[in-house]
């Protein structure tokens, strides 16, 4: 399903392969990254806050996407992933003093080592016999966490500084948003661009048929391993965002729940999409705060119901992911596609 | 006239526990030629391709590709030294649009690295287009213009089958192994099948070895032909002529005239 403007010829390849094909849109995209950035000035501490998490949540759920979604690698250990880079991040900065522009991808990269080790049993692994490998990785990086005092500070974790770039301190909500927000930019764009060209294509190849993908050439191997790399590095670079923005890193942070959430992310938001990726992490992580608000506001009027949502709040989440199983097995991003699809020929049905 | 064969399969066996898929077949595909592979259902036809391939490697034999031994290659490098196949049973990448299928297929050409792939700037995007153009011959070549953007799933059996093929023209072929391309088809689809594999044999030089149940078409086109029966060759390779008047070949293909 590709839905392109009648009328809208290209006459050159350089045309056909660009990213955003109509001047409408590329108006309309540019006007959305302005108003990203200028939002922070109108909103209050509490939204930057949830914007923050977003920011953080889309680098991980593109990351993993890129692994479960475009590959068909499906993961167990993002969560654990994601600690990986928080601690690499903390370390790094706490013992060499390593300033944030440096700790951050230093940080993704040896979580894409971490990955790529971690991703060795899915050269004979698929499907949920690999799920249950990550699984175990998910295990075994905890543990490690809680054991390896002498980096990660055990149980009680690691406490480090905010970020600082030429002595101003990026200690707030606001200024953490704008940090958070060019990372996440680039990592989309980054992610988009990759997976529309060679590693992308061989990525899709493997997740379609492998079979085929090897008799065309794809080192299969090398290819399996590049993904859990590329997505490892996504997670790391998320996890070392979240280290600097609560400054206080704890293994409970990166347990198998966030692993699972990131895969509900993709889930919800459309596997092999990375606009579904985004979609996902947004709804998942504005899930649990409007239900957080609702329950607040009806609190007010029937107290009983504070308890009951609270408890209830965990179970929602499942509720969520199996409607969407259900009714919308490929995602928002299909919906969202439907919706583009109608409004191009409104107000005619043809 | 001696002429070096493109492809020595040498006394080749292959088994599968207790099974024996190929028993000691031997051939040779001259550069440049047409050369078929008969034989009923189960004969073992598919099992040498993917031999050749490298799906399976062969218990006992050796296969030699333009003077190298190529039995123990790695499946992902034979493409690399023009060896290229089609699938019996459709294998593409269905979630991909045929334009991606075909620009995976350049995937062994393409230089740039990962990184580049990411910023998607000067190198990558030049490449890119490049390989485009090169795509592009092959979709006009194929006469697959009309759905170039179309997801694969999307298709007519038809049509997916010309996709796989200008797949594999991508991959720039030396040897094409063409597995059973007319299968399923309506004899219009036949006809241009057969008249794009002596356009791809003659124009673009490529050896063809092709597996095609279809005897019209087999006999038309083919420049030798071997008739292969459980796992064995049932008679010398020969002129399409000489094989299909040959009597073991009849008999493999009809039952053998018995009285009792």
């Amino acid at each position: 399903m590709s839905y392109v403007n009648c009328g809208n010829f290209k006459t050159s390849y350089e045309k056909d392969a660009e990213l955003f094909q109509t001047t409408f849109s590329k108006i309309l995209i540019y006007a959305f990254i302005a108003a990203l950035f200028s939002v922070p000035f109108f909103l209050g501490d509490y939204y930057l806050y949830v914007m923050n998490l977003i920011f953080i949540a889309v680098i991980g759920a593109v990351g993993l996407n890129i692994l479960t979604g475009f590959t068909g690698l499906i993961s167990l250990g993002q969560g654990a992933f994601m600690g990986v880079g928080a601690y690499a991040a903390g370390y790094l900065s706490l013992t060499y003093g390593l300033p944030f522009f440096i700790a951050i991808p230093a940080a993704g990269l040896i979580t894409a080592v971490f990955g790529a080790f971690f991703g060795i049993p899915s050269l004979r692994l698929k499907g949920l016999y690999l799920s249950i490998a990550t699984l175990a990785a998910q295990f075994i990086i905890e543990f490690g966490f809680v054991r390896l005092e002498f980096i990660t500070g055990g149980v009680t974790g690691l406490s480090i500084d905010y970020a600082s770039l030429a002595g101003y301190e990026i200690d707030s909500d606001f200024s953490f948003y704008f940090l958070a927000l060019a990372i996440c930019l680039v990592m989309t764009l980054a992610g988009v661009n990759m997976m529309r060209t060679r590693a992308g294509r061989a990525f899709l190849s493997i997740r379609d048929n492998y079979i085929a993908a090897e008799a065309m050439g794809i080192n299969l191997f090398r290819y399996k391993l590049t993904a859990f790399a590329v997505s490892s590095f996504y997670a790391g670079v998320a996890g070392s965002l979240w280290a600097y923005y609560t400054t206080i890193i704890t293994p409970e942070n990166f347990t198998i729940g966030v692993s699972i959430q990131y895969l509900s992310m993709i889930i919800i938001g459309g596997l092999g999409s990375i606009l579904g990726s985004i979609f996902g992490a947004v709804f998942i992580v504005i899930l649990p705060e409007v239900l957080q608000s609702f329950s607040d506001w009806a609190g007010g009027y029937y107290p009983n119901l504070t308890q009951i949502i609270g408890s209830i709040k965990e179970g929602v989440f499942g509720l969520v992911i199996i409607l969407f199983l259900m009714f919308e097995p490929e995602g928002m991003v299909r919906r969202w596609r439907l919706i583009k699809a109608y409004w191009k020929l409104w107000p005619f049905s043809y | 006239m001696e002429k070096k064969p493109l492809l020595n399969f040498d006394n080749i066996y292959l088994s599968f526990g207790g099974i024996q898929a190929i028993a000691g077949v031997r051939f040779q595909v001259y550069e440049g030629e047409i050369f078929s592979i008969i034989g009923p259902n189960g004969a073992g036809k598919t099992s040498i391709l993917n031999t050749i391939t490298g799906i399976y490697p062969p218990t006992k034999g050796r296969i030699i590709y333009d003077g190298t031994d190529i039995t123990a290659t790695p499946v992902h490098k034979r493409p690399q030294m023009g060896i290229v196949r089609t699938f019996q049973n459709l294998e593409l990448f269905k979630g991909m649009t045929v334009l991606d299928n075909l620009m995976l297929s350049r995937h062994i050409f393409i230089k740039y690295g990962l990184l580049s792939s990411m910023l998607y700037f000067g190198k990558a995007r030049r490449e890119e287009i490049e390989h485009r153009k090169r795509v592009e011959k092959v979709i006009d070549f194929l006469r697959l213009t009309h759905i170039r953007k179309k997801h694969v799933f999307e298709l007519s059996y038809g049509l997916q089958k010309r996709v796989e093929l200008a797949r594999a023209l991508c991959l720039e072929p030396r040897l094409l192994l063409l597995d059973e391309p007319m299968a399923g088809m309506n004899s219009e689809e036949t006809e241009d099948m057969a008249r794009f594999i002596i356009d791809i044999n003659e124009e673009a030089g490529v050896t063809i070895i092709l597996i095609e149940h279809d005897m019209k078409v087999v006999m038309d086109i083919s420049s030798r032909v071997v008739a292969v029966n459980f796992g064995e060759k049932i008679c010398r390779e020969g002129t399409p002529d000489e094989i299909s008047s040959h009597p073991d070949v009849i008999a493999a293909y009809l039952g053998e005239e018995q009285w009792y």
